[in-house]
């Protein structure tokens, strides 16, 4: 089968603008916390925690060169189990790329689009995330390298634009609560990095895999970093009002005003998450209907990828009928304990099963 | 690597799609639009209405002809009920032939009537609502209703709330006698812990015997002009008591606001002449102090100034002593407009200086106890002032032209 190949740059591209999708839109995190002047620390030890974690994801990688998850995890837990755990992660998968794609249409049509039918919003953005992924994930990888540049630079534009209005006196008192109270916030940081475990999907086709253990910390640091200032910024402009946002960052850049010329720039956050969306739409149903073809041991994968995004858009209506149930799913903890349970049962599972067999072989050796 | 595929090329012009969809779905044409400058909110005769008024532009007759003596007026009132404010934004469409459109809202002035019984029904839609922003003033009509408010005029600026915006810049920066919150402030101080809102107020001024409120066209002369002078002070969302141009300067100073203003002083070796001092520069800051005595709030003000006029001759080269004189006035003055600040505050139990909110940042353990009963706390506390004024110059005399008698 020809493989794609892609650099191990590209890859961390496509990993941070899938990590400042959901930030940049409903920012989960931010809105959950009840003191908001601790999201810096939150930040920080999502990312502090998120990092060890996901390189075991690399390492396994690693282990198996030129296979991607659901492939050794079928070599490591026999064939059965494999492929339940297969499934799993292709539905984890799927439902990323459903709950991106009702978040995004939900803000659109809640905050600027109110008459545009949530479908259409949700079937363009999803047409063109299969349709890139339908071209390979050079294609993916390319545009996600070319992006990362123009949304990094819209969000910098958002935080630092409403400088006027900001007072840095909203970020105190630190930790007023104690550190127990940081305990949800944190795992609901940490488990929107999980999402990077699709890393394990991306490794088989980057040209050096050995640089993926740098490159993934890399992932990880500069979106959480990014995370923290707009968290900062947010927090700074809003003070106490900023857990009642629905879309904190938009709301953010309605604040921008310099000398009652430059304003109404809304589009800028906009801009951010159609590109972020698009991307991680892609990333996501490319890895979905892969995973999916290896699990059922099909020969092509590119078959499933319409199919698989069109089953995003009519999901994503489905499962997320109003735009309150999203929210509550995101920020009530529902998602951290979904998408943390998922990820570190089969991070672990496997990490288990790597050493046992290391054990059995060196016990094999010894002999 | 092969060239671009149709189906990229397609996806492509699909992204274009999305972001020109705004002008297709949720169009809204320019010529449909009454562009919404200013809002007025105010209880409506019939129980339990809100009363919405708006201000909004005629763009056809700004650009009108401007040799004709009478001009039609660039604006327009309208004005609607509801149990709400949206229900009342919306029942402004059966009597505008155009949609109206919030974005450019100024500000929200509320009537006292309305502020007195409480803003909290009122403030949700602004904040909620996609259109109308974050960065628009609020402001408090002092006895009359923000409907008449919206239709006083200025005669050297065709858009009344262009002026009021100039005006309330003009105080800011001229006079420091203003204390103004946008919605954005003001929401922050109705939600946050051990702070009060406090906002400007304005005041109307008829000009004609029989002032009446009527729909004129056009532009025949000024009949009420708006004045801008001090703030209203708030506990919670209800307004409590206005405050006079000293007093919110004395509050200015405390929060590190004043940018300009004039302060006189009495001249030191003459009776009954004063010495206008223009200040050039200042820094405020407070600090809460927890002691056994109970709280004391230790403010810190560094003043420079300018002298900017004198009534009588003295000779300031002479002595020293005449410069220390009249910075020690200016202290005194300073210390004074702080006290009636803070006085007036404590009277009324609303801690619009952030006391409350400045323990909770510094002392965060000692604020859980005293949250629960922080009305009667701040009205307790003591307040210190530390002022350091300086003269920096003298303008382009020295001494004043003596009269030789």
């Amino acid at each position: 089968m020809f493989l794609d190949k892609i650099s191990p740059r590209e890859a961390t591209a496509m990993l941070i603008i899938s990590r400042l999708m959901m930030a940049t839109v409903l920012f989960p995190t931010l809105t959950e916390l009840g003191d908001p002047q601790n999201i810096w620390l939150v930040g920080l030890c999502g990312m502090i925690i998120a990092v060890p974690v996901i390189l075991l994801v690399v390492a396994l990688g690693l282990e198996f060169p030129g296979q991607t998850i659901i492939q050794y995890s079928q070599v490591l837990l026999g064939k059965f189990f494999g492929k339940i755990v297969g499934l799993i992660l292709v539905w984890y998968w799927f439902h990323i790329a459903v709950t991106s794609a009702a978040a995004l249409g939900g803000s659109l049509t809640s905050a600027i689009m109110v008459e545009t039918p949530e479908i259409v919003l949700i079937g363009i953005i999803a047409y063109l995330g299969a349709s890139a992924a339908r071209n390979g994930l050079e294609v993916m990888a390319r545009v996600a390298d070319n992006a990362l540049w123009v949304v990094l630079f819209f969000v910098l534009v958002t935080i630092i634009l409403p400088f006027d209005v900001m007072k840095p006196g909203h970020l105190l008192p630190v930790l007023a609560d104690g550190w127990a109270a940081l305990f949800p916030p944190v795992t609901s940081a940490v488990s929107f990095f999980m999402e990077f475990i699709v890393v394990g999907m991306l490794i088989p086709h980057v040209d050096r895999p050995q640089g993926m253990l740098r490159y993934s910390a890399y992932a990880i640091l500069t979106a959480g970093t990014v995370l923290v200032l707009l968290g900062l910024a947010a927090v700074m402009v809003f003070g106490p009002n900023v857990n009642n946002l629905s879309m904190p960052v938009f709301s953010l850049a309605r604040m921008i005003s310099i000398g009652r010329f430059f304003e109404r720039i809304e589009f800028i956050p906009m801009g951010a998450w159609i590109m972020c969306a698009g991307i991680k739409l892609s990333l996501f149903i490319w890895a979905a209907s892969l995973g999916l073809t290896q699990v059922l041991g099909l020969g092509q994968g590119q078959v499933l990828i319409y199919p698989m995004g069109a089953l995003v858009v009519a999901s994503s209506l489905l499962f997320y009928e109003d735009f309150l149930v999203l929210i509550q799913f995101l920020t009530r903890g529902g998602w951290s304990v979904y998408s943390l349970g998922i990820t570190l049962t089969i991070i672990l599972l496997l990490c288990a099963a790597v050493l046992l067999r290391r054990l059995l072989r060196g016990g094999a050796n010894g002999d | 690597m092969e060239p671009m595929g149709t189906r990229t090329k397609i996806g492509l012009i699909a992204l274009l799609m999305v972001v020109m969809l705004t002008g297709c779905w949720s169009r809204r044409e320019l010529e449909t639009l009454d562009f919404i400058t200013a809002v007025g909110l105010d209880h409506a005769a019939e129980e339990g209405k809100i009363q919405v008024t708006v201000q909004m532009a005629k763009p056809f007759a700004i650009t009108g002809s401007v040799q004709s003596s009478v001009q039609e007026k660039p604006f327009h009132v309208m004005t609607a009920t509801g149990y709400t404010v949206f229900e009342a934004v919306r029942n402004l469409n059966s009597i505008s032939p155009r949609r109206p459109f919030w974005a450019h809202a100024r500000f929200i002035v509320f009537g006292e009537d309305m502020a007195r019984d409480g803003l909290q029904e009122a403030l949700d839609f602004f904040d909620r609502d996609g259109e109308p922003r974050r960065t628009s003033y609020i402001l408090m009509a002092q006895g009359v209703k923000a409907s008449d408010l919206l239709q006083a005029e200025f005669s050297q600026e065709p858009m009344p709330s262009e002026g009021i915006s100039e005006l309330l810049q003009g105080t800011r920066l001229a006079q420091s006698t203003v204390a103004a919150m946008t919605v954005n402030e003001f929401l922050q101080a109705l939600e946050g812990e051990g702070i009060d809102p406090i906002t400007v107020r304005v005041e109307l001024i008829p000009l004609e015997e029989d002032f009446a409120i009527g729909g004129d066209v056009l532009r025949d002369e000024v009949k009420a002009k708006t004045r801008m002078t001090g703030s209203a002070i708030f506990k919670d969302d209800r307004l409590v008591a206005w405050m006079n141009r000293p007093q919110t300067r004395g509050y200015l100073w405390v929060t590190g606001q004043v940018r300009s203003g004039i302060i006189n002083i009495n001249e030191p070796e003459t009776a009954d002449a004063y010495v206008s001092l223009e200040i050039v520069g200042s820094r405020g800051s407070f600090k809460p102090q927890l002691t056994k005595d109970g709280i004391k709030i230790l403010v810190q003000v560094e003043v420079h100034v300018n002298i900017g006029e004198m009534q009588q001759y003295i000779d300031i080269r002479k002595d020293p002593g005449l410069w220390v004189s009249i910075e020690r006035r200016l202290t005194q003055v300073v210390k004074n407009e702080i006290m009636a600040a803070v006085t007036k505050a404590q009277l009324f139990g609303a801690d619009i200086f952030g006391f409350g909110a400045e323990i909770n940042r510094r002392h965060p353990k000692e604020w859980r106890r005293l949250r629960e009963n922080w009305e009667e706390e701040f009205k307790r506390l003591t307040v210190e002032v530390e002022v350091k004024a300086r003269i920096k110059r003298a303008g382009l005399v020295i001494n004043r032209t003596p009269i030789r008698k």
